[in-house]
């Protein structure tokens, strides 16, 4: 039965993580299940593939026709729309994480602890309230509120899953991986995401003042 | 040593027991927290060595000790010296060479029971040495609270297991040496290295080498993490700073695995019908069952013409079935007809076994409706009736009911007959 739901969960193009979907990975890492997913999928002109040596496993084009190349293009043309609120919210998570934060399959996200960093941060709180994309957010609503928002939609797009419901604790999926893919392939390809080339926000504002304090009065 | 001094030690240390606790969890205590005497005990069993000049801290050979006996690492712990422990075997083989040669036996005896000992601390020292890279490796943060701390802590430990590494390689190297030359002479202890030094050697060597493979995919992946929250970082600034961009517009040779991610539509399958399995059957009655009830088409029926009756009176009337209260209906038009005087719809309920087969508070409200809505055809004639509502009293502090308990009803005028047209035929 595992095994169906395995298959099924990869036609519908969800990535299958011992986190988000335990039963459905081990059924696709059991020799015998793994060997069923890869024929059906062959099957049906797809094939069994995996992020990594431990990581999700996915339904991907086995080759790519005229649909899939345009498919694929297309999702390179909107990778902003894509990533935009995720990486944000991510990038706002990690920046709130007290402890040492990874941000990596498996890893535990409470609720009342981010809460808590962002109470000791400014900057993190003022992140956190200038943040966009949230959908349904008002503007006078509390910063538990709008976390609470946040963590929702990222277990609504498959990167966290609720283990706990009363304390609001998540689990983040296999999925990330999928994402750091991503950034990394952006940051081979976009000479502008090299290190170089992104000006640290604070360094301008520092030189910014720099320049201020070295202009005469009066100009 | 006698058994005096050691029994007096560990009886002090037992006394005082939380105070040991206490030093080694905590490091150093201050004087005001220690009980008293504690510090006089434990100071005469050297178990306790001045921090300054108010404070304690424990023996570090005994805190070593709990240490390993609890299996409490702290983060950055060294590995127990073995190229020492090697040295002094080395050493305590040439002062046995040099007591053979003086035929200083006595002194002989009291070397080869040294070495016998080195060989041992040497075993034991490694065996804890490798327990320990191992516990470290397995744990996911290994007393350390950040990922920036657990990475140091890693390649802390990639350094001293190559410390390790090469001390397992002198230990074979000098082990074989001293054994090779304790066999030549006929020393006991050369059965020893061989059992426990020579023999153990090979696993060693694997173990450490399992631990650095470990160890290395430890430290590959936490730069991949590095790698991965710093790409993160990076394109959050990125998308923040070129808020034009809207994606890769171009094409590529390779993309990443996800990329190639196919999704297919949503599976629909179809129950068939003939299926005779038990859950298909279920899940057709359970479809059946939520679909909209089915139209039904009534056929006009053609009419039929009425057929009449003659009746005693010499009226003609519609044969038809008529309800209880339609039959006590036209008796109480009957008896108010030929009434003098108004007629208690109530009272006269009474009489009649159609009326009475109603509860007398729906008998009461049917009669008057019905009454009230005139003209009535009775006897051949159309009377229309005054009715008369009886109220029931008003309740308690009010000047008015809303409800009624009888009616009385009398004709109030006689209306001329209508022409009733009919195309009936006598039978």
């Amino acid at each position: 039965m595992r095994i169906e739901s395995a298959l099924k969960q990869l036609a519908a193009g969800e990535f299958v993580c011992s986190v988000r979907f335990p039963d459905e990975f081990d059924a696709l890492r059991s020799p015998e299940g793994h060997q069923k997913a890869k024929e059906w999928l062959e099957a049906i002109g797809y094939r069994l593939a995996q992020l990594g040596e431990d990581g999700a496993f996915f339904m991907a084009y086995d080759y790519l026709d005229v649909e899939g190349k345009g498919r694929v293009r297309e999702e390179l043309r909107g990778l902003r729309d894509r990533l935009q609120p995720v990486v944000s919210f991510l990038e706002t998570l990690r920046q709130a994480q007290s402890r040492g934060v990874q941000l990596q399959p498996g890893d535990e996200i409470v609720h009342s602890e981010v809460m808590e960093a962002v109470r000791l941060s400014a900057l993190v709180g003022r992140r956190l309230s200038e943040m966009k994309d949230v959908h349904g957010s008002r503007a006078n609503e509390s910063a538990s509120d709008r976390l609470g928002r946040i963590l929702d939609l990222l277990e609504q797009e498959g990167y966290l899953t609720l283990t706990n419901v009363n304390f609001k604790t998540y689990r983040i999926t296999g999925k990330i991986t999928y994402l750091y893919q991503l950034l990394a392939f952006m940051a081979e390809h976009l000479p502008e995401m090299a290190e170089s080339s992104v000006v640290d926000q604070m360094e301008e504002r520092q030189t910014t003042i720099d320049d201020a304090a070295t202009q005469p009065e009066g100009k | 040593m006698t058994a005096g001094p050691i029994k007096d030690a560990l009886q002090a240390l037992s006394r005082h027991a939380d105070v040991v606790e206490q030093a080694v969890m905590g490091g150093a205590i201050g004087q005001e927290s220690l009980p008293k005497g504690a510090v006089q005990a434990l100071r005469q069993a050297s178990a306790l060595r001045a921090a300054g000049e108010e404070h304690w801290r424990l023996h570090p050979r005994l805190r070593e000790y709990l240490q390993d006996h609890l299996q409490m690492f702290p983060q950055f712990q060294s590995l127990t010296d073995i190229s020492s422990k090697l040295a002094l075997l080395q050493h305590l083989l040439t002062d046995a060479q040099t007591a053979v040669a003086e035929r200083d036996y006595e002194s002989l005896e009291f070397q080869l029971a040294s070495m016998e000992t080195a060989v041992y601390d040497i075993a034991d020292a490694t065996d804890r040495n490798l327990t320990f890279l191992a516990g470290m490796v397995s744990t996911k943060y290994g007393n350390v609270r950040t990922f920036a701390a657990k990475m140091a802590q890693n390649r802390w430990y990639l350094r001293q297991s190559g410390i390790l590494g090469d001390d397992l390689n002198r230990l074979g190297r000098i082990s074989s040496y001293v054994e090779k030359e304790a066999e030549e002479r006929g020393w006991p202890v050369s059965r020893q290295i061989r059992r426990v030094l020579l023999s153990r050697a090979q696993v060693w060597q694997h173990g450490l080498s399992d631990i650095q493979t470990q160890i290395r995919q430890e430290i590959f992946r936490t730069r991949q993490i590095e790698a991965d929250l710093r790409n993160l970082a990076r394109a959050d600034q990125f998308l923040a700073q070129h808020p034009a961009w809207r994606g890769l517009d171009r094409d590529f040779d390779a993309v990443p695995a996800a990329v190639l991610r196919a999704v297919l539509p949503k599976i629909r399958p179809h129950v068939e019908p003939t299926d005779g399995e038990r859950s298909v059957r279920e899940e057709m009655q359970a479809i059946v069952a939520s679909l909209p009830p089915k139209r039904v088409h009534i056929q006009a029926e053609p009419v039929q013409p009425l057929k009449v009756v003659r009746t005693g009176h010499g009226d003609y009337e519609e044969a038809e079935a008529l309800s209880p209260a339609s039959l006590a209906l036209r008796e109480l038009k009957d008896f108010i007809a030929t009434a003098d005087d108004k007629v208690s719809v109530l009272e006269w309920r009474d009489s009649s076994l159609s009326a009475k087969s109603l509860p007398a508070g729906n008998w009461v409200f049917f009669a008057t409706t019905a009454l009230e809505a005139g003209p009535h055809r009775v006897k051949g004639s159309e009377l229309d009736f005054e009715v008369e509502i009886v109220p029931n009293p008003p309740g308690p502090g009010r000047r008015f009911s809303r409800t009624f308990r009888d009616a009385r009803v009398s004709v109030l005028r006689s209306v001329a007959p209508r022409r009733v047209e009919s195309t009936a035929k006598l039978p």
